[in-house]
């Protein structure tokens, strides 16, 4: 090394004033807020069992639980690491499937199988993202899509494993001293909370803003020594095991998969979810499942015959988001300050 | 390894896709400003290109202070020292101007992500020591108040600037800088030479300096190398350089005028 | 072996089909229209409606078979021609003019807001959907080679030929200069949006015989779309997304190593086959077979 060459950090600070050191430091007051908010909101959602409301809203919110977890692992690789990687209800798929497998088959404890297909998922989305690398935007879409149907595929074709096209069994793991309904709100609501704090911490470190670089500045992060490759991988194996856990869960949900489940048509709906929530948004994760759920249920319940466009209610919202709404519902209080200061500039 | 230069491109030829772009270039960069100028289209950010990984020449070499990195990957060139900034600033707009200029430390954060994500003391202190270096990179530049707003809302030339601290961030042996001025308002030209100046007072490495305005260039540069058509057309001083008749042949006759 | 030959030749007809209207689409409009198999399959169940109509309508002539087959599949293309021309004018050209990706989403939208109007107005169970020689077989040897298979694979071909002829055209000329450069079609006096309509009604014409024809081998039904368009969309990427011919043997290609995999591999390579092409074509030659008029451009 060259002695020469000493660091700048060593350099005299300059006169100038220097701000305060802390990102984005909101207000003390605001930051109050936000603390009391989270601990009542946890509170509200721990208690939300005991409030006396019906087992069918219970399962409602499991369900956004559900599809939350699965949105924020589509958001990690298509919003923080911005690869199009559109075989996300395939990785869900599989991992309703090994954590079904696993439980039911293999006898192994509900929470260890769940981790161990997020985990399988986490891998086999790293061994088969790495040849397809050298892909971008476009491609990458292409080739995901395929790679998307050929999981539901081979669940039709490995019917000794998967129960072939009619489908598997899945006995419901049942959390001890708790109902049938609460049990399974809890076991949702544990998992959404470890992996929405998982994913925090992930984006507030600096491979947050790692990831970012690869995604909106490639080469110039590249001339200061970030290795896209090795980012994408990880956002690409981080989003592939968030949606198997998340699948694991729906087994849990639906007591049932079957490989068509895990179609276009989930595509298309974890697509609307995430696009209408907000892309690279954790609360628009949670906002776009919760309305996917309202869809759901709405053309479920309210009249059976509706049923039918319940899949032009997800397309035509996703067409609307991408063609009017490209940030998302969570940008919408920004674009509404944006459109007030210039109105009255 | 003292005496090699810190940069050096020996016989290096590029092409592409049939067109030789890049004619059997050798020549080496000492420490200290060197301009590279040349008529438009004569190769000069391909230059840039070849050196930082993202081209790979079809022949010759390219070392820095004596390794080869011939055909190494950007993000390793990197590493091994050599940093640039581009035309166009590239900057991550809806993190604050401190986070992007936090991006040049990547290489000398002391943990892994791992540390990090579990929060442990070490990797606070290296986000704590990054934050540090960053503001006062910023602060050189006279950029230091806006480090805590987003990229998007800084205005052009000072983005170009910020790009220039974050790769001075990362601490290069060999800095590649790519037409600094274009875009950028006088005050913004004056902030950025005198943030440059005063880094290379410090440091003494090896900068490569792009650019059209030749009175910025001659006020920078002891040493002046022009490009033309892929080949080395003149090297010396800008008071030489400026007399070599091909220079004059290159810049007149080739229907490109001086920019003055 | 020649039994997977013709197999796979029959099933990469389809896709080649498919392929080719995704082609068509993307070099008129540089749309990825994922729901091309989706349009297809509304003029199937069209044709097939029809079909059905005749059949109980009480009308001699219809009951013969062939004239009501004719007349139904007639019926469908220029039902499909018409949703094409639609499709175009109304949602794709509001919302034009988007890169790549958010096209694909708009697109992949409207294959939910499809599906939803098929099983509205047909509903959701599979029905078969015979063509009047469904059924006749030829035994050369061992090999066994139906009507259906010959049928399919002469379509598919003589689509290949058509479109192919099509774009040598003087209005194929505009549609190539349309794909080429916008801008300057439009400067040239070149009618951008009437290039651009036809071009959908024509790709969803293609798109439709597939679904015809792969509805008659299989049975008509919602799931019939998603397996098509994907190899489909195969197809087009070993096409580059900009040569027929590419797309049309990148099509048979898909079919034929799909069986040829299934028999000599395992029937689980079978569903492989597609992706390990498309990403064989996407790493190794992502400009596609024969060198492309139009280079597919990044995202």
């Amino acid at each position: 090394m060259d002695p020469e060459l000493a660091t700048t950090s060593e350099a005299p600070i300059g006169p100038a004033s220097i701000p305060r050191i802390g990102f984005r430091a909101r207000p003390g007051w605001q930051q109050a807020v936000i603390g009391v908010g989270a601990v009542a909101g946890a509170f509200l959602l721990y208690e939300l069992p005991k409030t006396g409301l019906s087992p069918y809203w219970i399962n409602l919110a499991c369900l956004v639980l559900i599809y939350s977890i699965g949105t924020l692992g589509f958001n990690v690789a298509v919003g923080w690491s911005g690869q199009l990687a559109l075989a996300h209800a395939g990785f869900y798929g599989l991992g309703a499937y090994t954590t079904a497998v696993l439980w039911k088959d293999h006898g192994w404890p509900f929470f260890l199988a769940m981790a161990a297909a997020g985990a399988l998922a986490g891998v086999v989305g790293v061994l088969i993202s790495w040849p397809a690398m050298p892909l971008r935007g476009f491609y990458l879409a292409i080739a995901t899509l395929a790679l998307g149907q050929l999981f539901v595929q081979l669940f039709v074709q490995f019917d000794s494993i998967t129960g072939g096209g009619s489908g598997k069994q899945v006995p419901r793991f049942r959390v001890p001293g708790t109902g049938r309904t609460e049990g399974l709100y809890y076991m949702c609501l544990g998992t959404a909370v470890v992996c929405f704090f998982l994913v925090w911490r992930l984006v507030g470190t600096r491979l947050g803003r790692t990831l970012k670089s690869v995604r909106d500045i490639e080469i110039a992060a590249q001339s200061v020594g970030v290795q896209p490759v090795k980012y994408r991988l990880i956002a690409f194996g981080v989003a592939s095991g968030l949606a198997a856990i998340a699948g694991g869960l729906q087994s849990q949900y639906s007591t049932f998969v079957f490989p068509l489940q895990f179609g276009t048509a989930l595509l298309v709906q974890f697509l609307t979810m995430m696009i209408l929530g907000g892309v690279g948004s954790m609360t628009g994760s949670v906002i776009g499942a919760a309305f996917a759920v309202f869809v759901l249920e709405f053309f479920r319940k309210a009249k059976p015959e509706w049923e039918s466009w319940q899949p032009m209610a997800f397309g035509g919202v996703l067409m609307l988001c991408v063609a009017a709404l490209p940030g998302g519902l969570v940008s919408l209080p920004t674009r509404l300050r944006g459109l007030r200061r210039r109105t009255v500039t | 390894m003292s005496d090699a230069p810190p940069l050096e491109l020996d016989g290096v030829t590029v092409a592409f896709g049939g067109n030789i772009v890049f004619t059997d270039v050798s020549i080496k960069f000492e420490r200290g400003f060197t301009g590279l100028v040349g008529p438009n289209g004569a190769g000069k950010t391909t230059a840039f290109n070849v050196v930082s990984g993202y081209i790979k020449p079809l022949r010759g070499t390219v070392s820095i202070y004596g390794r080869d990195i011939t055909g190494t990957r950007p993000a390793k060139v990197a590493a091994l020292g050599v940093g640039r900034t581009f035309q166009t600033p590239r900057l991550i707009q809806e993190l604050s101007v401190i986070e992007n200029v936090m991006l040049g430390r990547h290489l000398h954060i002391p943990s892994n992500h791992l540390m990090e994500f579990a929060g442990l003391p070490r990797a606070r202190r290296g986000e704590r020591d990054a934050r540090r270096a960053s503001l006062e990179m910023l602060d050189r530049f006279g950029l230091a108040d806006r480090a805590f707003d987003e990229a998007s809302s800084v205005p052009l030339g000072s983005q170009k600037i910020v790009e220039v601290a974050r790769t001075l961030l990362s601490e290069p042996r060999v800095l590649l800088v790519d037409e600094p001025a274009a875009g950028l308002g006088a005050d913004d030209v004056a902030a950025l030479l005198k943030g440059l100046r005063a880094v290379m007072a410090e440091q003494s490495i090896c900068v490569i300096v792009i650019e059209h305005d030749l009175g910025l260039v001659s006020d920078l540069c002891s040493r002046v190398a022009v490009l033309h058509f892929g080949s080395i057309i003149a090297d010396g001083t800008p008071a030489e350089v400026v007399r070599e008749p091909a220079v004059i042949e290159a810049y007149l006759g080739g229907g490109f005028a001086a920019r003055d | 072996m020649l039994q997977q030959l013709i197999s796979g030749l029959e099933a990469g007809s389809w896709y080649a089909l498919i392929g080719m209207a995704v082609v068509v689409i993307m070099k008129a409009t540089d749309v990825p229209n994922f729901s091309m198999a989706e349009m297809g399959l509304v003029a199937a169940y069209v044709s097939w409606g029809l079909l059905d109509k005749l059949d109980h309508s009480g009308v001699k002539a219809f009951k013969v078979g062939i004239l009501a087959f004719v007349v139904a599949t007639l019926a469908g293309l220029i039902v499909a021609f018409a949703l094409g021309a639609i499709i175009e004018r109304v949602l794709m050209r509001r919302f034009g003019g988007l890169s790549h990706f958010p096209m694909l989403l708009m697109t992949i939208g409207l294959t939910g807001v499809i599906r939803s109007v098929i099983d509205k107005v047909w509903g959701g169970d599979d029905r078969a959907n015979p063509a009047p020689w469904s059924g006749r077989i030829w035994r050369v040897g061992d090999t066994i080679i139906s009507v259906n298979q010959l049928i399919t694979i002469g379509v598919g071909l003589a689509a290949a030929i058509l479109l192919g002829r099509f774009f040598q055209s003087s209005f194929g000329a505009q549609m190539r200069a349309v794909a080429e450069n916008r801008a300057v079609a439009r400067t040239l006096g070149i009618n951008v949006g009437r290039v651009a309509v036809v071009a959908w009604g024509i790709a969803t014409v293609v798109a439709a015989l597939a679904m015809i024809l792969q509805t008659q081998k299989t049975n008509l039904g919602q799931g019939n779309a998603d397996a098509l368009i994907i190899r489909g969309f195969v197809a087009a990427t070993i096409g580059g997304f900009s040569s027929l011919m590419g797309a049309f043997i990148g099509g048979l290609m898909v079919g034929v190593l799909e069986f040829l995999a299934a028999e000599y591999i395992s029937t689980d390579w079978k569903s492989a086959v597609a992706l390990l092409l498309v990403f064989v074509f996407l790493l190794f030659k992502p400009t596609g077979l024969f060198a492309p008029a139009i280079k597919p451009r990044e995202v």
